[in-house]
């Protein structure tokens, strides 16, 4: 029988009737509707129990307290701890999403050799015994002569256990250094510890108890210290009577928040710190006492004595009524003086640190309630045999073999500042890092730690901290196997270096060894996560006590008085008067060569050490800038034919650079503001650091700083 | 000549509801084993007299915990309670390697519904049995049949391909929910029950 | 058994400017809370998502009297004309009746993004690409909020997942209201200056209601009659005057 078409036709039209009485078009309809709001190109919910933990953050030195939901054991949202008494429930943005960085594109998985030096040179994979059997000749060499150079290791955070054992690890080599990174320690503290001349207990601001703060750039609202104690004290202004004075020459978040901004003209904050020692000077506002304790205060007084108010006004652009009103203030009040060390920026240069410093020891400041106390450090078992140096101070091309720690300050610096301390033939660089970042192209050799919340470890005492504090972090994700305990490379380290035992072989042990000699001490008391409840050290039954309780996320703080200060108290310290030219100044430039400061947000400097979700700020706001773009005022960029958006080549005696201007009138004119700060969120895997970018550009002076750059910009 | 296009179009019609009715179903859903067979008349049944709530329970918070975790079953399975092959297989698998048990689950929502049972259960006071069916009292467990291109059991949109139910607490699609809602005249918002 | 008959709210927030010192831990808080994805790599400040994105707006004066302002903007949740309700063509979006709340159904929106065009505030957004987390992140998820596909809009729902699970928890304790703690969005519960306070401004014992009324508390786009539920404060009189204009502009 032959079908003809219309036969098909008539056969497929009643297939089509048909079908419209069976469920398959209704049901297709609304099977592939539900397909497309599940379909695999949206994840899965996770499922199951929720649980909370209390922990501290890791990523600085604050040390906020954590709480953390969890959901069938992972963690999905973190938030600071109400009612805990050091961070007061608050937490930065990078804080909030910690929880995120274990999963970084940019996270390390497993060790790593570099072929060649450079960021150009391809990654090869490696193990941990590899690593130690490759070091291990040279280890043995530098044990028996230091002659072509020693071992460093540089502690991103010191005042840990593992601090302590890294100091123990140097101690064996011949010269061997244990230095401090820069950005890990408060300067203004470092710098009057040298002015107290004294190596015991550790300096603390009284904040609580101050009334008037003159910060030269210190970030008290946008990444100081532990941020829930200043940004908390700042709030409560009407309740507590605190003042702020903030000297910097850009409107930052915290200058927006002071009570007074004083817009200085960058690199001449030593005449205005001279000029209000002056004011302070001349008009008897100062503690008798110093006068008899402070033994270069004829030197001091002969110094300030050349910076007259009114010149000084002219340089710095600070008005003479507010130079001597802002003296008076600090006078009549508990005061602190505090510079700022910015996060990409680094300190002010030595000198400038040393006066600022010494407006507190001028204004009786130490030891004084409101102004800045000595406290214990946290109990250690005995003295450690190498002594700490900051990493300006370890002598160049003294450094054959550099481990460089995994945790981070959360600041940058440039690499030239740890380049030049490598012998000549470049040394070996062995670094602990969680994730890739500009500062992998030095390395070796990259070891991967674990991530934030990925491993037990320490919160010791914050930066600037009144008492001495200690938390643990506890982990709330599987740390993969394929990362390495700090305490285990250097186990590992120390037995190719022919070495015994240098101690503890995990962080864990490290920590137990702590609790423990806080359990000797019997300093102190433990507060539950919330502050609910309180313990002190000496009420409780056993060690183990004390390790349970930190165990679930309490806090120890001590409570030791504060120790005597050494009242022979210099204000100069080893700077010489000299050092300090009210002339050096120069005029306001706008076109010619400008002021090239690098300015960061602490722990964002690099890509790897945000969270991709802080993409929300940097790359699709407006609220943060990304790292490379420059801001300068309208005024500058005009003066220099340049427009908003513009491309533009920066120029300094280190290279040059392409970079995006954009216009913004909160910068002071003359001064090319350049952002240190994450590249676009990249969710491909890398293989290669990212570049150095601005820091790259930066002169590292003598002293360690690196804040000010002549550098010149044209059309790119 | 005219009856033959009538015949053709009809046996047409015929494949068609042939296929829709009988071949589509059987090919839409795939069926799939549930790691063990489950006895839930034992636990019911009169001899231990158990209620849903006793394993099916509620956080702190509220929230339902749904299936329970194999910590629930050890309470009492830690050791092998009778022998039948499913305790085994519970027993071995599971409870001495702490295991969770994959299960499959029939009344598994898309993860934009949001179903609060502690409302509905615990305010409302409605039975356990008005959705879920004697599922309480069965001795086995139904076959578990996963809809190939949702991805989701078969229980939702109900045994039965034409959606109508053939027993009222088949079904879980939102048109119950709907229907139920309008009945006790809540005043809903879609993100009362979506998030 | 339990009718309907739930009391009417009408959440609201008010934001004091003066306390905002635009760190952004907000904008973090929330795209985590509401499963809002990382940028995808071409991603800008256009095509980028953020129920709640800070603006810095600046007086427009030279250094140095220049001043800056951080405003947090998300969706208004409009009282009256509801501009995205009454352009939407799917109804994917309603005004719940019991908690004004203005809520966005991405299940139901075909993505003409109408709503977005009619938006005076700018604070509804679209899902360019589909929502990628780096491999591993989605064990991190929050469990109570689904995330969208691509091609659809979506914005601020004052963390409903929040106020889910507080529904869950008085309804476990046989209670019909929740507690007023229980419900707090993931913004308001992260800013560090404690800037923004939120709750009904029906119930007039509430803070909220009371600052609302408070002296130099305002809201954007008054003369458009939307009756936006999100009220600022600010004792800065430039600050108060750029009401009238979208901080966007």
């Amino acid at each position: 029988m032959n079908i003809t078409r219309r036969e098909l036709l008539t056969f497929a039209g009643g297939s089509i009737l048909g079908a419209l009485f069976t469920p398959i078009p209704w049901k297709l309809l609304d099977d592939s509707a539900i397909w497309t709001q599940n379909w695999s190109l949206i994840p899965r919910l996770p499922r199951g129990p929720e649980t909370f933990t209390f922990t501290g953050c890791t990523l600085c030195p604050g040390g906020c307290a954590v709480k953390a939901r969890r959901v069938n054991g992972h963690p999905v949202s973190l938030v600071g701890v109400a009612g805990h008494s050091l961070s007061n429930g608050i937490l930065c943005p990078m804080g909030i999403a910690g929880h995120h960085l274990a999963y970084h594109p940019l996270r390390l998985r497993r060790p790593f050799a570099f072929t060649g030096k450079g960021a150009d040179s391809p990654l090869v994979p490696s193990t941990l015994d590899e690593i130690a059997s490759n070091l291990a000749p040279m280890l043995k060499d530098i044990r028996s002569s230091s002659s072509r150079g020693t071992i460093a290791v540089l502690d991103q955070r010191p005042g840990r256990v593992l601090s302590d054992l890294y100091r123990k690890f140097v101690s064996n080599f011949p010269g061997g250094i244990y230095a401090v990174a820069p950005g890990s320690e408060d300067p203004t503290l470092t710098t009057l510890r040298a002015l107290c001349n004294t190596t015991e207990g550790t300096l603390g601001y009284d904040l609580e108890n101050t009334r008037v703060i003159l910060s030269f750039g210190a970030p008290l609202v946008d990444g100081w210290s532990t941020p829930g104690r200043t940004v908390q004290l700042l709030q409560n202004r009407n309740q507590n009577g605190l003042k702020l004075i903030q000297v910097e020459g850009v409107q930052s978040r915290t200058a927006l928040q002071a009570d007074t901004w004083l817009p200085i003209m960058p690199g001449t904050e030593a005449a205005l710190a001279l000029a209000i020692g002056g004011v302070i000077v001349r008009q008897n506002l100062f503690p008798a006492k110093i006068e008899k304790t402070s033994p270069d205060f004829r030197t001091y007084k002969t110094l300030v004595s050349k910076f007259e108010p009114e010149d000084v006004a002219a340089v710095c652009g600070i008005p003479s009524s507010v130079i001597s009103e802002t003296a008076h203030a600090l006078a009549s009040n508990p005061s602190v003086v505090m510079s700022g060390y910015d996060p990409a920026g680094g300190p002010l240069d030595n000198a400038t640190e040393t006066v600022i410093a010494g407006l507190n020891v001028l204004l009786g400041n130490i030891g004084r309630t409101g102004g800045i106390s000595l406290h214990a450090p946290i109990p250690s078992p005995g003295a450690t045999t190498s002594p700490a140096v900051g990493l300006a101070q370890v002598p160049d091309h003294s450094v054959r073999l550099l481990l460089i720690d995994g945790a981070e300050s959360g600041h940058t610096y440039p690499l030239s500042l740890l380049k030049r301390k490598l012998t000549a033939d470049g040394g070996t660089v062995v670094m602990l890092s969680p994730y890739l970042s500009s500062r992998s192209a030095l390395a070796d050799y990259l070891v991967p730690s674990p991530a934030a919340f990925e491993s037990l470890e320490e919160i010791s005492t914050p930066p600037g901290a009144r008492r001495s504090s200690f938390a643990l972090s506890l982990p709330l994700l599987k740390q993969p196997d394929t990362t390495v305990d700090p305490a285990t490379l250097l186990a590992k380290l120390a037995g190719a270096s022919g070495l015994p035992s240098v101690g503890a072989e995990t962080v864990e042990s490290c920590l137990r060894q702590r609790t423990h000699d806080i359990w000797l001490s019997k300093r102190g008391t433990l507060a539950t996560p919330t502050g609910s409840s309180q313990t002190p050290v000496m009420a409780m039954a056993s060690e183990e006590e004390l390790w349970k309780g930190l165990s679930e996320g309490g806090w120890w703080v001590d409570n030791m008085q504060d120790k005597q200060v050494n009242p022979r108290l210099t204000l100069l310290g080893l700077m010489t008067p000299d050092r300090y030219d009210k002339a050096s100044a120069p005029a306001l430039d706008t076109t010619g060569t400008l002021k090239l400061i690098p300015f960061g947000w602490r722990n964002a400097t690099m890509t790897a050490s945000v969270a991709p979700v802080l993409s929300k700020l940097f790359q699709e706001s407006h609220l943060r800038s990304l790292g490379g773009r420059v801001h300068i005022n309208p005024s500058t960029l005009a003066a220099n034919a340049l427009s908003d958006g513009a491309y533009v080549k920066i120029s300094t005696h280190s290279g040059n650079m392409t970079a995006q201007a954009v216009a913004d009138p909160s910068v002071i004119p003359g001064v090319i503001h350049a952002i240190v700060g994450p590249s676009p969120n990249n969710t491909a895997s890398k293989d290669r650091p990212e570049a150095e970018g601005i820091l790259g550009l930066c002169a590292v002076r003598d002293d360690g700083s690196w804040r000010i750059t002549e550098a010149t910009i044209a059309k790119a | 000549m005219r009856c033959k296009g009538l015949i053709l179009m009809l046996s047409g019609v015929l494949a068609s509801l042939a296929i829709g009715w009988f071949a589509f179903p059987a090919a839409l859903y795939r069926t799939e084993a549930q790691p063990m067979q489950f006895n839930h008349a034992v636990h019911t049944g009169e001899q231990n007299g158990m209620t849903c709530d006793m394993c099916h329970e509620f956080t702190e918070n509220g929230s339902f915990k749904g299936i329970p975790t194999i910590a629930k079953c050890t309470e009492c399975h830690s050791a092998a309670i009778g022998s039948t092959e499913s305790e085994k297989v519970l027993v071995e698998q599971f409870v001495t390697p702490h295991k969770e048990i994959p299960w499959k689950v029939y009344s598994r929502q898309p993860d934009n519904a949001y179903f609060p049972h502690a409302a509905h259960v615990k305010r409302a006071e409605i039975k356990c049995e008005e959705c879920h069916g004697p599922h309480g009292s069965s001795s086995t467990l139904p076959v578990y049949q996963v809809n190939r291109i949702s991805g989701y059991s078969r229980d939702i949109w109900g045994r039965n391909i034409s959606g109508l139910p053939s027993h009222p607490w088949e079904g879980m699609k939102m048109d119950r929910c709907v229907r139920c809602h309008a009945e006790r005249h809540r005043d809903d918002s879609c993100l009362d029950c979506h998030k | 058994m339990e009718q309907t008959a739930q009391s009417k709210s009408r959440y609201g927030m008010v934001i004091d400017l003066d306390r905002c010192t635009g760190c952004g831990v907000c904008m973090v808080a929330c795209a985590v809370e509401n499963n809002v994805a990382p940028a995808e790599q071409k991603a800008t400040e256009r095509t980028g998502v953020t129920w709640l994105r800070v603006y810095p707006v600046s007086n427009g004066e030279g250094f140095p009297a220049n001043d800056t302002v951080f405003i947090p903007m998300t969706c208004q949740q409009c009282g009256n004309h509801t501009p995205c309700v009454s352009v939407c063509p799917q109804n994917a979006v309603e005004v719940d009746p019991s908690t004004g709340i203005v809520g966005q159904i991405p299940q139901r929106c075909l993505g003409c993004r109408y709503c977005m065009t009619a938006c005076p505030y700018h604070a509804r957004y679209f899902d360019w690409w589909d929502p990628q987390w780096p491999e591993g992140t989605e064990v991190l998820l929050n469990p109570d909020v689904a995330p969208r596909m691509r091609g659809v809009a979506e914005k601020c729902n004052f963390c409903h997942g929040r106020l889910h699970a507080a529904r869950t928890k008085a309804a476990a304790a046989g209670r019909k209201e929740i507690a007023a703690g229980d419900y707090v969005p993931a913004c308001v519960e992260s800013c560090p200056s404690r800037a923004i306070v939120f709750g009904d401004l029906a119930d007039e014992t509430n803070e909220v209601s009371r600052l609302s009324h408070s002296i130099n508390t305002f809201q954007f786009l008054p003369k458009l009659g939307t009756a936006p539920k999100i009220f600022y404060h600010s004792a800065k009189e430039w600050v108060r005057k750029m009401a009238d204009r979208a901080p966007l502009a």
